[in-house]
């Protein structure tokens, strides 16, 4: 198919343009705006869209602000066909085909439209067209080659031609598809079946295991109810042995029970003993009782009869102290009236004899008053006393003195008489045997008669002694002169007349003192005269014959009389006052014995009441016997209880005890196994019956059918899916092998023409889609959607222009680039300007672009402009 | 004196292997097989039914099946003894014990618990063996009758056991095998009239009057002559006993051998599975051998899938499996392949041949390719 021009009215901004294309490279330039688009688009518009279109991009077509209807004329060659095919859109719309070669014929209306797409078909493969044809901005694109028929042609005339088997490959593709998804993953049935196996599979081993565990535990079982029936057994020997103890325990236990019964019977009867000997001991206390209230009331009674005898005889006896009492008052009165009389008598007595007195007094005075004067008198004439005698006495001694100490100085001779001649000394014998002093003061003589006679002379004696002696008796001498005495003696006698006299004054002052007394001396004469008074007359002595000492004791008589009344009066009054309190005390005895001997009375009747009623309910000698009874019995159980115990004892009861434990224990553990297997035995039997129902069997052999079944389809259909996959993949290489010699022109047209651009080293892998799988540039290889966007177009392009170098002219179709290689730089530009040169001697290119500089270096291109 | 001896009932069995469709009639055929026991009783005029041990298949049982059973047991016109077997000991799971049999046993039917006689009629006693567990510790049977006394005349005891007999027994250390002399003193002493066994399916004579009745209807491909009872007469007064074989069963489990080196053979292969009687009541195992062309291959394929809707079951022995595809020449010819077909078409072929499992991908690919290529064509 060759395009050889295409007019275009009123299309776009376009009012009316025709431009014509070479066989070659065509370059259509011209700006954007002008529309060198609307160029491809018309043809495109002009084979798809019916005149009657009303479709957006028919619309847009219409020029802007203008009501005419685009139209588009295109002359064109293809196969034995030359046409010339017109069409206007939306106003007053057309469609005409001329029909130049072979046979001239004109149509219109669809019929042209359809004749026209009838004749391409018939032609030009349009894929191949629509391949070839570039629009703005898919440049990037890789054409789609594999369904072009016109490429088969020409890659068959090239290489091998493909077998045409696609109704065989689907048939194996969907073989293969029942068990495998594209990616050659299992699927469908397959997948299913390889998925549920290990589901079934476990189910099954479930199952299998739930059966056996049932057959598991049906054989616990089994062994749980044997050791349930060995442990009954055993539990029977054990219960035998424990019913045998407990036998052996029992009878021991009836022996406890008779030492327990006896020990108790025993204890009743002491008990009974005791109560027996208490009542007995109660019965005789109540009988002492009522001996003893008797025996109070009794005393009582005679307490109570002394009592009132006591008391009258106090009362009697009150009386006659009273009357004791009055006469001793009565005695008293006539005592009083005698000691009075008396006492008057002695007074006039004493009075006479006082006067008696004091005269003789009054007399004795006046004589003694008589001595005193004569006394008196002769002292005053004396005048030498007592103590001038003894001042004179003293004298003399100091005269004596002196001369005694003059002879004490004098020699002395002591003088002893040996024999019975007599010797004197002095005048003086001197007695034989014993010895005798003699002091030398004057001229001695001893002599012994008929023998000697010697006088001693004195020595001179010392003066002061002779002093003393002088002055002693000097002063003797002046006292002598004094007294007017010639001696001492004279002294003495005249003193002692003085003193005489003196002794009679003394007496009878002393004497007159005494008379006189303490009473007045001048009294004494009143009391004469008051006495003499009393005394009455004198004359009258009657009754007063009577001494006074008589009267005297007449007075004391009758005062003692007195006295002894008196006291009398006082004894019976103190009598009486005892004898009442005695009276009284009587009183309250008797009332108090009275009242005692009616407790008594009471007490006697109750306890007597109590006892009678007592003995009538026991008589005491029923007490005694009840006592000696239970006394015997308790001594006769008590022998019981004794035997019992070494009876009970002589068991060994504490033996049989722990026999009995270990029985009762053993019987125990046996029974709790025997519950416990038991138990194990019903849990066993609950679980097995529980099981039992679920049909495990049944279950189990579905489970089993079913993993058979599953095994059984799944080895069907891994076998069926392994053919078919061994088939597949057997088919499907040979015939890659086969594509791969089918597309190996395709692949030398592509790196012939890409090696311009990009060297020796190119080379390119082909699927068998007929697309670039990828670039190989020195040894480098890079998938075609990796590479650059320059790159990709450019190889797309080179495709094109590979698939336009191979197909032939005739069953060809242009190559039309719209704004193509807009990625490309100056070199590759330059490159591609080479390919397009060389395509152009081949094919009919067509470029569309608004820089025709881009391009200028295609040899043999042809540039027009349009608008 | 007449009575049916049986066993092995194997009641609530299922066939896994079955078809989902075959899997449901085979299970209701043994209870199908019991009626029809009771039928025969009637026909025959036996005075009780013997059955000698695993009446049911396991204690595992969904109790569904006791209700079902009894159904069909009611039907019966004489007693039912029942011995309860391995599969159906006397367990804490047993079935015998489950509220749904204990509650519902129907009075003709009597389940052997011990070992003490059991007077099935008049002048008739059975002494049973029964398991109570699956692990017998000894010989049940020998243990039931060792001091039984001499039968007198006109009365009649019948043994009833369960297991494998020492003559039989190929694990002679099994602790629960039955004394075969033992059995045949029984008789000879006239103790016991009559010895009938469960365990072994298929009807067995061990010695005279010892007898497997087996089970009434087949449960095993390994089984030789399953699907009967045993209608036995004795004479009380002789004691002597006479015994006959009646088949009950109505299925049959099959192996079906076949050398497949042509088409021819696939033919004559079709015919031999198509004389087959009662296919739904029928289990077949087949073991292939030979070597056929895909072309024939494709048909056999197709015959056994058209088998596969007929019979119970039918089904590739794998394990005794010989059968090879190899790609003749003659039958690609007429495809017409070309191109990258026919080279795979060549190292399928190729592979087909070589020693290992991939040749047997490689035959089944081949199939494919000629199943494709021809409707394609």
């Amino acid at each position: 198919m060759r395009l050889h021009s295409i007019r275009l009215i009123d299309y776009r901004a376009i009012s009316d343009a025709t431009v014509d294309f070479s066989s070659g490279v065509t370059i259509v330039e011209g700006p954007n705006e002008v529309g060198k688009s609307s160029i491809h688009q018309a043809i495109t518009q002009l084979r798809e869209d019916k005149d009657s279109s009303r479709k957006a991009s028919v619309k847009d077509t219409q020029p802007v602000g203008s009501d005419v209807g685009p139209q588009v004329e295109l002359h064109l060659s293809t196969g034995d066909y030359e046409l010339r095919y017109s069409k206007r859109w939306i106003k007053q719309p057309f469609t005409e085909l001329s029909i130049l070669k072979p046979v001239p014929e004109q149509l219109s209306g669809s019929e042209a439209h359809e004749r026209f797409l009838a004749i391409l078909d018939e032609t030009v493969d349009v894929d191949l067209l629509d391949a070839l044809d570039v629009a703005q901005g898919r440049s990037l694109d890789q054409a789609s080659l594999a369904e072009i028929k016109a490429l088969h042609g020409a890659l068959g005339e090239a290489g091998d031609e493909l077998a045409d088997h696609d109704v065989f490959l689907d048939r194996v593709e969907t073989e293969y598809l029942r068990f495998f998804t594209a990616k050659g993953k299992a699927t469908g049935e397959l997948r299913r079946l390889t998925e549920e196996l290990p589901g079934a599979e476990e189910q099954h081993r479930e199952l299998k295991a739930r059966s056996a565990d049932m057959d598991g535990l049906v054989d616990r079982h089994a062994r749980a109810t044997e050791r349930l029936t060995n442990g009954r057994t055993q539990l029977e020997s054990a219960v035998t042995e424990r019913e045998e103890a407990e036998q052996a325990v029992q009878s021991v236990s009836g022996l406890k029970a008779e030492l327990d019964r006896a020990l108790e019977r025993a204890g009743v009867a002491q008990r009974e003993r005791q109560r027996a000997e208490e009542a007995r001991d109660r019965r005789q206390a109540l009988i002492t009782e009522v001996t003893t209230a008797e025996e109070s009331v009794k005393t009582a009674d005679d307490a109570l009869e002394k009592v009132t005898t006591a008391q009258q005889e106090e009362d009697s006896s009150l009386a006659e102290a009273q009357k004791g009492l009055e006469a001793k008052q009565t005695a008293l009165l006539t005592a009083q009236d005698e000691a009075k009389t008396a006492a008057a008598d002695l007074a006039r007595a004493r009075a006479r004899r006082e006067v008696d007195t004091l005269r003789k007094r009054l007399t004795d005075i006046r004589q003694q008053e008589q001595r005193v004067a004569e006394a008196k008198a002769t002292i005053g004439s004396i005048a030498v006393t007592a103590k001038d005698v003894e001042k004179l006495g003293g004298l003399f001694t100091e005269l004596r003195i002196a001369q005694n100490a003059k002879t004490a100085a004098a020699a002395q001779i002591v003088a002893r008489r040996l024999g019975d001649t007599a010797v004197s000394i002095d005048g003086t014998d001197v007695p034989k045997d014993s010895a005798e002093e003699f002091a030398v003061t004057a001229e001695l003589q001893i002599f012994v008669d008929s023998v000697v006679d010697i006088t001693v002379r004195p020595g001179q004696s010392p003066a002061e002694l002779d002093r003393a002696l002088d002055s002693a008796q000097t002063l003797l001498d002046a006292e002598l002169d004094r007294l007017g005495v010639a001696t001492l003696e004279q002294a003495r006698e005249r003193s002692e007349v003085r003193t005489d006299a003196e002794a009679v004054l003394a007496e009878a002052s002393s004497t007159l003192r005494v008379l006189i007394g303490d009473d007045d001396r001048d009294g004494l004469d009143a009391a004469l005269t008051r006495a003499e008074h009393l005394a009455g007359d004198p004359a009258d002595t009657s009754g007063t014959a009577a001494s006074i000492d008589d009267l005297e004791v007449l007075v004391e008589s009758t005062s003692a009389g007195v006295d002894d009344a008196t006291a009398q009066v006082e004894t019976a009054r103190t009598a009486l006052e005892r004898i009442r309190t005695d009276r009284d005390e009587a009183r309250v005895a008797a009332v108090r014995a009275q009242s005692t001997r009616e407790q008594a009375a009471t007490t006697l009747q109750n306890l007597s009441t109590r006892l009678s009623a007592d003995r009538e309910a026991n008589s005491d000698e029923s007490l005694d016997e009840a006592l000696t009874t239970a006394t015997a019995t308790l001594t006769q159980l008590e022998a019981q209880a004794a035997a019992a115990r070494s009876a009970y004892e002589a068991a060994d009861p504490e033996t049989l005890e722990m026999r009995l434990q270990n029985a009762l224990q053993l019987v125990d553990s046996k029974q709790k196994q025997q519950e416990k297997d038991r138990q194990e035995v019903d849990q066993l039997s609950a679980l097995i019956d529980d099981r039992a129902a679920e049909g495990i069997y049944d279950k189990l052999k579905a489970a089993e059918q079913n993993v058979e079944s599953i095994r059984s389809k799944l080895a069907r259909m891994q076998r069926q899916a392994n053919a078919i996959r061994l088939l597949r993949d057997t088919v499907l290489a040979h015939k890659e092998e086969a594509q791969r010699r089918y597309v190996a022109p395709f692949k030398e047209a592509i790196e012939k023409l890409g090696r311009v651009i990009f060297g020796q080293g190119l080379s390119v892998e082909i699927s068998e889609n007929l697309e670039i799988v990828s670039r190989t540039l020195d040894g480098r290889t890079v998938a075609f959607d990796a590479l650059s966007g320059g790159t990709k177009e450019q190889l797309a392009l080179i495709g094109r222009l590979a698939v336009a170098t191979l197909v032939d002219a005739e069953a060809g179709a242009p190559v039309i680039l719209d704004d193509a290689f807009g990625f490309s730089d100056e070199q590759r530009l330059a490159a591609l300007n080479v390919i397009l040169g060389n395509v152009g001697r081949t094919a009919q290119v067509i470029l569309l672009t608004c820089q025709p500089d881009r391009f200028a270096s295609i040899g043999g291109a042809e540039t027009v402009s349009l608008g | 004196m007449r009575f049916i001896a049986t066993g092995d009932w194997q009641l609530g069995m299922t066939a896994h292997y079955l078809s989902d469709e075959a899997r449901p009639r085979f299970h209701r055929a043994r209870l199908d097989a019991v009626a029809r026991i009771g039928a025969l009783a009637v026909e025959e005029g036996a005075e009780f039914v013997l059955v000698c041990g695993d009446v049911f298949e396991t204690n595992q049982l969904d109790r569904a099946i006791i209700a079902r059973t009894f159904e069909v047991l009611n039907a019966f016109t004489v007693p039912v003894v029942l011995l309860p077997g391995n599969h159906d000991p006397l367990d804490a799971a047993s079935i015998y014990d489950s509220p749904a049999f204990s509650s519902r046993v129907p009075s003709h039917v009597h389940v052997l618990r011990g070992s003490d006689p059991f007077t099935v009629v008049p002048g008739v006693e059975i002494i049973g063996a029964p398991w109570s567990s699956k692990h017998p510790q000894g010989d049940l049977v020998a243990a039931a009758t060792k001091d039984l006394a001499e039968v007198a005349a006109g009365d009649i005891r019948i043994i009833a056991g369960h297991g494998a007999v020492s003559v039989l027994d190929p694990d002679r250390e099994s602790l629960a095998t039955i004394d075969t002399d033992h059995l045949r003193a029984l008789l000879r002493d006239d103790r016991a009239q009559f010895v009938a066994l469960g365990d072994r399916h298929a009807t067995f004579e061990v010695a005279d009057r010892i007898w497997y009745p087996g089970a009434p209807e087949v449960t095993s491909r390994r089984e030789t002559d399953p699907g009967n009872v045993l209608l036995v007469d004795i004479d009380a007064d002789t004691h002597r006993a006479e015994v006959e074989k009646v088949h009950v069963g109505t299925w049959a489990f099959t192996v079906i051998e076949a050398d497949l080196n042509s088409a021819g053979d696939v033919t004559e292969f079709e015919e031999r599975m198509n004389a087959v009687p009662d296919k739904d009541r029928t289990a077949v195992w087949l073991i292939l051998r030979g070597t056929l062309p895909t072309a024939a291959k494709a048909r056999l394929d197709e015959q056994l899938d058209h088998f596969s809707d007929l019979f119970a079951l039918v089904s590739l022995w794998e394990r005794h499996m010989d059968l090879a595809v190899v790609a003749a020449d003659d039958d690609f010819a007429d495809l017409g392949l070309s191109g990258y077909l026919q080279e795979t078409l060549d190292e399928l072929s190729a592979r087909a041949t070589a020693d290992d499992d991939s040749a047997v991908t490689a035959q089944d690919a081949l199939g494919l390719l000629y199943r494709f290529a021809r409707s394609g064509s």
